[in-house]
């Protein structure tokens, strides 16, 4: 997005990756990673995933009966629809979390290129710095936003991870009507690609890099798995879907892209197979059963990044149509070019009924694109702070992890960041999200993480800071003392190396 | 088979907002005036993983593996202190699901305990299959190679969540993650059969798991020998 501080690649004069370029061209294939990251983190955080059924079925009968239901008809549609919502929330935010794993896994698969070829990836303060944001270097440019689950939101990421390339802003509508200049992540990194496997890339695998075999990368944790209408749990990444890749050789570095783009935008379906990979041709979203080649690896075992949020997306189009017609109203397919092929279109039109009828029941009110100094309440802007630095915490933690090696690299990964992220930043987004503020606009608003980066100060230690900060805020908000210890036991990562005290040594101490 | 015998224990809704982790170790203080160890001799992570006579929280069992309850208290993955401490399942690599209560050393080993009935594994080669299950398979093979006899757990598939949450001081189990509930219903399910389900499944392939995770240790130090 409009992180990098040098122009992006393909926004430039070069369309060609080679020797001058390429360490700018790597490491800003990490920090498209890395800006995918909090776009996918604040939807997911926007959606209660398990909301309390009886308080739907009290809620929805109440609705039921307003439209027209009678009782026996409300309370027989109150559990259908809520037990909907159930799996549908559930569902919804196992996969964007499948999703942000696997992105994580690229920016650790971009990132063991860059140390085996030119050296040392850059991961701190790399979060996009305004909002909307873009993909660096993504012609054509298109706004991406912070916000809740939406139609708008879904639309966004299947831009994001399309195989296929985009229409002109201002054009999505309308079948093109004149050719345009455009890319997509996919014909970047095969640009990156070619090159690896030129002979002027040398090769150091002696360098430190996140390497595969020591629990670093797991594509399923509880967070990817949701639960089927007869409560069966359901895995949304496959076994075999990827894994870290130690990059020592042309060889290696080619299977780390291509696992990348793989799992990203899916893999080239055969010709004349008849399958359609990305977006219809005029922009909009193919919902048609059987059309998709969703998969991104040639096994068929995995379901690529576009995909799943295709099965978002149409989903959400399905639940509102049904939800609606179940209050007595009907949706027309707003914008809707083709309804025999089932392909639905302009989000925003689609938004301005969606909340009335669905997602009211289980997406929170949470603004766009906010931040910290938007939040009115101090105890909400102490939290929200305390999250922000946590969460750059962990990208200093993931960039040293490119300095340690041995054990030493295994504690700061599996203490240091899987700590932080599962049960810190988590547990803060949790609580934040069950806060609320009033706004400017008047509104009341349920508060969210901004995810935006927090720059420590250089006159003492990032984590002696994550204590003060932690300490600020429980005095604000005591809903988060237990996590207090939790802070406390991280290990002491310092701003630059060169101020680390014990060479080679983490301390734990708080 | 008796794994959930109590009627009430048959349908409950689901969902809340609760927190992603639990923080209890599923036995409270006990209301019956038994022994409420403090201090155990051995931290284990759950019900029947207890070595010694007097081992489990309330120090009032006969043998080894017949112990209720777990004698520590974590709440996740990488928050436990000792060794054998990892209740697994839900966080971790292929590897470290392969080794529930049997990790190396502290902050090792996936996710809180004790390890509920209804616990499933997330990945590798018992993913989806009962977590208890393996932890007890393992913990029996530990002791036999201590030439140690075995009682059996007082429930044989590990304890059940209601039970935990019945038993529990305030009243709540719960455990990692934020996919919610593993033991509940939408209206259109069994919960209590869903997880006999899971059990009896996971307990035919027992013996096939072990040796697939025997597989990946090996593929494991394999790979990390020939790496750096």
């Amino acid at each position: 997005m409009n992180a990098p501080s040098k122009a992006p690649l393909l926004l430039g004069n070069d369309s060609v990756v080679n020797k001058e370029n390429f360490p700018q061209a790597i490491q800003q294939a990490i920090e498209i990673e890395i800006a995918t990251i909090p776009v996918y983190l604040y939807t997911y955080y926007s959606i209660n995933r398990n909301p309390n059924q009886d308080e739907l079925i009290e809620q929805l009968t109440a609705d039921l009966l307003a439209a027209g239901k009678t009782k026996e008809e409300a309370s027989t549609l109150a559990q259908e629809l809520s037990a909907d919502i159930m799996v549908y929330a559930n569902r919804a935010g196992a996969l964007i979390m499948s999703v942000v794993i696997e992105e994580m896994l690229h920016m650790a698969l971009s990132s063991n290129i860059k140390q085996a070829t030119v050296g040392q990836p850059e991961l701190l303060y790399k979060t996009p710095t305004s909002w909307p944001a873009y993909l660096p270097g993504h012609i054509p440019e298109f706004p991406i936003n912070r916000s809740k689950l939406s139609f708008r939101s879904l639309y966004t990421f299947l831009q994001i991870e399309s195989p296929d390339k985009l229409k002109e802003p201002g054009t999505e509508m309308l079948l093109a009507a004149k050719p345009i200049e455009y890319t997509t992540i996919g014909e970047f990194y095969s640009q990156i690609e070619k090159y690896l496997g030129s002979a002027d890339v040398e090769y150091h695998p002696e360098r430190p890099q996140l390497i595969p075999g020591k629990g670093y990368y797991t594509n399923n944790t509880i967070d990817t798995i949701y639960y089927n209408r007869e409560h069966k749990p359901v895995f949304t990444n496959a076994e075999d879907s990827g894994d870290l890749i130690y990059v020592t050789d042309a060889e290696s570095a080619i299977a780390a892209m291509q696992e990348i783009v793989e799992q990203g935008e899916g893999h080239t379906p055969e010709p004349g197979s008849g399958l359609t990979t990305g977006l219809n041709a005029n922009g909009t979203v193919n919902c048609a059963p059987g059309n998709i080649d969703d998969t991104d690896d040639p096994s068929g075992d995995e379901e690529s990044h576009f995909f799943k949020f295709n099965q978002v997306y149409c989903d959400l189009h399905k639940y509102l149509h049904k939800f609606a017609h179940a209050m007595g109203k009907e949706v027309c397919d707003v914008g809707d070019q083709d309804a025999s092929a089932k392909t639905y279109f302009d989000p925003a039109k689609l938004d301005e009924i969606n909340d009335e009828f669905f997602t009211k029941y289980f997406v929170l009110n949470v603004p766009e694109n906010p931040s910290v100094a938007d939040y009115t309440s101090p105890a909400v802007q102490k939290v929200a702070t305390l999250t922000n630095a946590i969460y750059t915490y962990i990208f200093l933690m993931s960039e040293d992890c490119y300095r340690r090696k041995g054990h030493t690299q295994y504690e700061l990964f599996m203490f240091g960041i899987h700590k932080s992220m599962i049960f810190i930043l988590n547990s803060l987004c949790g609580e934040l999200t069950g806060m609320s503020y009033v706004a400017k606009d008047g509104k009341t608003y349920n508060a969210a993480p901004t995810f935006e980066d927090y720059h420590f100060a250089t006159s003492s230690s990032p984590k002696s800071q994550l204590i003060e900060l932690f300490n600020s805020a429980v005095g604000a908000y005591d809903g988060i003392a237990y996590l207090g210890q939790r802070i406390h036991d991280l290990p002491d990562v310092p701003l630059e190396p060169y101020l680390d005290k014990e060479k080679g040594k983490l301390s734990f101490a708080g | 088979m008796y794994i959930f015998n109590n009627t009430h224990f048959l349908y409950d809704s689901c969902g809340g907002r609760g927190s992603s982790c639990g923080s209890s170790n599923g036995c409270g203080s006990s209301s019956k005036g038994e022994k409420d160890i403090t201090t155990p001799l051995e931290l284990h992570a759950c019900m029947g993983l207890n070595a010694c006579k007097g081992h489990d929280r309330f120090g009032t069992n006969a043998c080894a593996g017949q112990g209720f309850c777990a004698t520590q208290t974590h709440v996740c993955h990488t928050l436990n202190n000792c060794r054998g401490q990892g209740g697994c399942g839900l966080y971790g690599d292929a590897s470290e699901q392969c080794r529930p209560g049997a990790n190396d050393c502290a902050w090792q080993g996936s996710c809180a305990t004790p390890i509920q009935a209804e616990r499933f594994s997330t990945q590798g080669p018992n993913a989806g299959k009962s977590t208890w299950l393996l932890a007890r398979k393992l913990f029996e093979e530990r002791m036999a190679k201590a030439n140690r006899t075995v009682g059996p757990s007082p429930f044989p598939s590990g304890p059940p969540q209601k039970w935990l949450q019945s038993v529990a001081a305030n009243g709540e189990y719960d455990s990692c993650g934020n996919s919610g509930d593993k033991y509940c219903s939408f209206g259109y399910n069994s919960p209590a059969k869903n997880a006999e389900e899971m059990i009896e499944a996971s307990r035919e392939a027992l013996k096939d798991t072990c040796t697939e995770c025997k597989k990946v240790e090996e593929d494991e130090k394999r790979e990390s020998q020939a790496q750096q």
